[in-house]
């Protein structure tokens, strides 16, 4: 129960102090509407009547609201900073804490990722509802399902950014690496259904967790009926475990080389 | 104002040429500042309809300086001294009065005063940090109109005068505090100015480089006549440098004087720290004032060295015998400009 | 004037040298750049296998076009004139000073003083994306060019305008930010696909329009006189934006800026 609290403690303290970053927040609503716009403005050339695989233009317009609204929730910050951490050697600081670090870092985004979803939440579904009008064919029933889906996304995106951060142990200058990461994800979800992708390209991103983070969650969003997301759900489930394990086992790796060989 | 002879043959243009450097007749300037209340709602108001308020940063400043002198600039922290000498060098457009320097207005002739001008701004680095020094010179040599040839002679010139030998090729990152400010200097004098602004030169360098900074701009002046506008929170840089000190605060001048004066009223003054083995009471001397109370382990005491030599009151220490440690220090600039301000009535008359 | 060249040469040159001196971080930069832009072509080229023909009156050959020419003028524009982007940190800092206490002009001095490692990438990729897409197709390359010349001295001067406005709000870093997003997206998308305020925004205020979406017309059908018009209105924007810094320069403050509580 103590450990808890200390979580949470953790996690009010990093809401109050993401709230004093308001002018950096603007900003992002900002990005997040353009982007929506031209995206939609696109859309709307592309889209001449009907649906392409199975995606009228409303749901795809609201399926990219979606997905960068689950983009803009989680952020990038944490491999920066756990980069920073690695190369100024704070590492090696934050391990005489009584808190684990990598479980340290999760819940000190918690509270950023927290307001993250609220405020993008609401700018999402004013602009949707703005833009193109209600999603066709949305029912309430459907939000758990969309929920619990976000929250196994949002934990994968950041467990994967994390271990990409970790890579700072190990190279001199990863973002080369943060940057296929992201592209992938953009490519293979995030800008488009997977339903778009070539044949041959579909089977390939269904075996990579790259299409769970955006595709999952969307997809369940714009048109997901229950059964879907109970060949979705354990998917992304067992990609968190995959990157969840992965976080803990090359930090508890490179630790232990740290505190051999000094940092 | 007495010149060299060989500087005359060397530079015969700068003898016609007005022999003010730096004339201002009641410069003024002032901000426009936002005026901004505590809390959210108000940060939110002042987004949207910010309330500005002028605030005066140089209040009316008349000051001649002749060419060849040097010139301390003094005043505590936010009297204006940078806003003034900004002005001096074109960066800010004043709002209000005239100014000349070197016969030329820094508004309308800001590429032609620049030519002729230099800059030491002590924490402002002018060289490129991943480069050695030589090819920040090449870069200044087009910006100054400096051909090759000349160029390169200018460079070893200086690197004879500073000493800069083989680290002038060294990547800049990889110098020691005092190889790089001896290089800062030497491209501030690359292109040979006539006048030339030194605002805290020696800020956070030790005592011996400090030093050797000064011999330089003493040297400067004395063999090319450059004229030197100093400011300094070092009460060394003023006293070793400058002939003429003038004293601003609150954007006005309130003290224009020569340094021999300032040094006895003020400058000569020396601040001894005593530590000792035993409880002393420090003895009687004139010109002595002890700030400490007396049969303690530790003493402080102000030497007034117009009245009595250093020397002397070292001596007379020792002589108690159980001397542990003594510093002795230059009165903090801070102190100096608040006993200027206290006795001002009489010096200004 | 020759002057100035041996100035932007100079600076050029050292810029490069810097860079070297961090050769890896300079690749890593460079190609993971080049990594960024290959996503959106694969976007583009889903699109139209998925869904043919042209999409809002380009073709796929026409993204692939204004793709190169947009990433060949960024690429150059922050080669050349990076610090155009960090124009409001140099004027709240006041680190204008030392750009101001030099003998030359002063745009040129502070927009030549830096460069932008992964620029490098994007000029490059323009280049390979040209090779790849139009082989050697003379015409195609001509405008191509065009259009990189230009588009480098427009996009420069719409980021100087929206950092010049710092002399006057005292941070515009925002609206600078703003600016560059709004450029590259105008620059990277069929036009038509935008409404037409917005399309008037592309020739007028931020006009990357002149620069990237006129070469393409003028490679499929030539009009000397909308090629004149289009060249009048970038010289003609290009020294406005000077203009304007000169007499936000007026304004200057030089770092003395202090906000008063109450």
């Amino acid at each position: 129960m103590k450990k808890l609290r200390k979580y949470a403690v953790i996690t009010r303290i990093s809401l109050q102090n993401a709230i004093a970053y308001r002018a950096a927040a603007l900003s992002r609503f900002g990005f997040y509407t353009l982007f929506i716009y031209i995206f939609m403005m696109l859309w709307r050339a592309i889209y001449k009547e009907g649906s392409v695989h199975g995606y009228s233009y409303e749901q795809m317009v609201w399926y990219l609201i979606f997905t960068e609204f689950v983009g803009f929730s989680c952020g990038t910050g944490i491999f920066n900073a756990m980069n920073e951490d690695v190369k100024s050697g704070a590492v090696g600081y934050l391990l005489g804490r009584p808190v684990h670090y990598v479980l340290y870092q999760f819940f000190n985004s918690m509270g950023q990722m927290l307001l993250n979803f609220a405020s993008f939440g609401l700018l999402a579904a004013l602009l949707g509802y703005l833009f193109v009008g209600p999603l066709p064919g949305f029912t309430l029933a459907r939000v758990p399902a969309v929920l619990l889906s976000v929250a196994l996304s949002l934990t994968l995106h950041f467990f994967f950014l994390m271990l990409i951060g970790l890579s700072s142990f190990i190279m001199e200058d990863n973002t080369p690496l943060f940057l296929i990461y992201q592209k992938l994800c953009f490519m293979l979800g995030m800008l488009l259904p997977v339903e778009f992708l070539p044949a041959w390209l579909q089977p390939v991103a269904k075996n990579l967790p790259f299409s769970y983070i955006f595709w999952a969650p969307a997809k369940l969003f714009v048109g997901g009926d229950a059964g879907l997301f109970w060949t979705l759900a354990p998917r992304q489930a067992l990609w968190c475990a995959v990157s969840i394990g992965l976080v803990f086992f090359v930090y508890g790796r490179s630790v232990r080389r740290l505190q051999v060989n000094g940092g | 104002m007495c010149i060299p002879e060989f500087f005359i043959i060397r530079q015969p243009e700068r003898m016609f040429k007005a022999m003010t450097a730096i004339e201002t007749k009641n410069l003024t300037k002032t901000y426009r500042t936002r005026v901004k209340a505590e809390g959210l709602a108000a940060s939110f108001r002042s987004l949207f309809k910010p309330v500005w308020r002028e605030v005066g940063a140089v209040n009316g400043i008349s000051l001649t300086v002749e060419q060849g002198e040097m010139v301390a600039f003094i005043g505590p922290n936010g009297a204006g001294k940078s806003t003034f000498i900004k002005m001096l060098c074109g960066i800010l457009y004043p709002t209000g009065g005239s100014l000349s320097v070197l016969g030329l207005s820094p508004v309308k002739e800001r590429r032609k005063l620049a030519m002729r001008i230099g800059t030491v701004f002590g924490q402002k680095s002018q060289l490129w940090l991943h480069l050695p020094a030589v090819d920040s010179f090449t870069l200044l040599g087009a910006i100054y109109e400096i051909d090759d040839r000349e160029r390169r002679r200018r460079v070893a010139e200086l690197s004879e005068l500073f000493e800069l030998g083989d680290f002038l090729h060294t990547p800049v990152r990889k110098l020691s505090l005092g190889q790089r400010i001896r290089c800062e200097v030497a491209a501030s004098l690359l292109h040979d100015p006539e006048l030339l602004f030194l605002d805290e030169p020696t800020i956070g360098l030790d005592v011996v480089v400090k030093q050797a900074l000064r011999e330089l701009i003493i040297r400067r002046n004395r063999e090319r006549g450059t004229t030197v506008f100093l400011t300094s929170h070092d009460p060394a840089d003023i006293e070793q440098l400058c002939k003429r000190a003038v004293v601003i605060d609150r954007g006005d001048v309130v003290l224009d004087s020569p340094v021999e004066r300032l040094k006895s009223d003020y400058l000569g003054k020396k601040l001894v720290e005593v530590k000792f083995a035993s409880p002393q009471t420090v003895p009687e001397m004139a010109g002595v004032t002890v700030l400490t109370k007396e049969g303690g382990l530790t003493a402080a005491l102000t030497v007034d060295t117009a009245r009595r030599p250093i020397g002397e009151v070292l001596e007379r220490l020792s002589l108690t015998g159980s001397v542990l440690d003594i510093t002795v220090s230059n009165p903090p600039m801070e102190d100096i400009i608040a006993a200027i301000f206290q006795k001002k009535p009489e010096a200004d008359q | 004037m020759k002057k100035h060249l041996k100035i932007m040469a100079c600076y050029f040159r050292l810029n490069l040298a810097s860079a070297l001196e961090y050769r890896s971080s300079f690749l890593t930069q460079a190609f993971g750049m080049a990594l960024s832009n290959s996503s959106f072509i694969f976007f583009w080229w889903i699109a139209f296998s998925q869904l043919g023909g042209r999409i809002a009156g380009y073709s796929f050959e026409d993204v692939l076009f204004i793709w190169a020419t947009t990433s060949a003028a960024f690429g150059l524009g922050t080669i050349l004139f990076a610090n155009a982007s960090r124009l409001t940190t140099l004027i709240v800092t006041g680190e204008l000073d030392a750009f101001l206490l030099q003998p030359c002009n002063v745009l040129v001095n502070v927009l030549c003083a830096r460069t932008n490692l992964s620029a490098y990438g994007d000029l490059a990729y323009g280049f390979i994306l040209m090779g790849l897409a139009f082989g050697g197709n003379a015409d195609a390359w001509l405008w191509f060019l065009v259009g990189t010349a230009a588009g480098c001295l427009v996009y420069t001067a719409i980021t100087l305008t929206a950092h010049t406005l710092s002399f006057y709000l005292g941070d515009a870093s925002l609206i600078g930010q703003l600016a560059t997003e709004f450029s590259i997206n105008f620059s990277i998308y069929p036009e038509k696909i935008y409404g037409p305020a917005v399309r008037a925004l592309m020739y007028s205020v931020l006009p990357m329009g002149l620069a990237i979406h006129i070469p393409l017309r003028l490679s499929r059908e030539f009009s000397p006189l909308i090629a004149l018009a289009a060249l009048a209105g970038t010289v003609l924007y290009c020294v406005l934006a000077g203009l304007f810094f000169y007499r936000g320069l007026r304004r200057y403050e030089s770092g003395n800026v202090m906000v008063t509580r109450l």
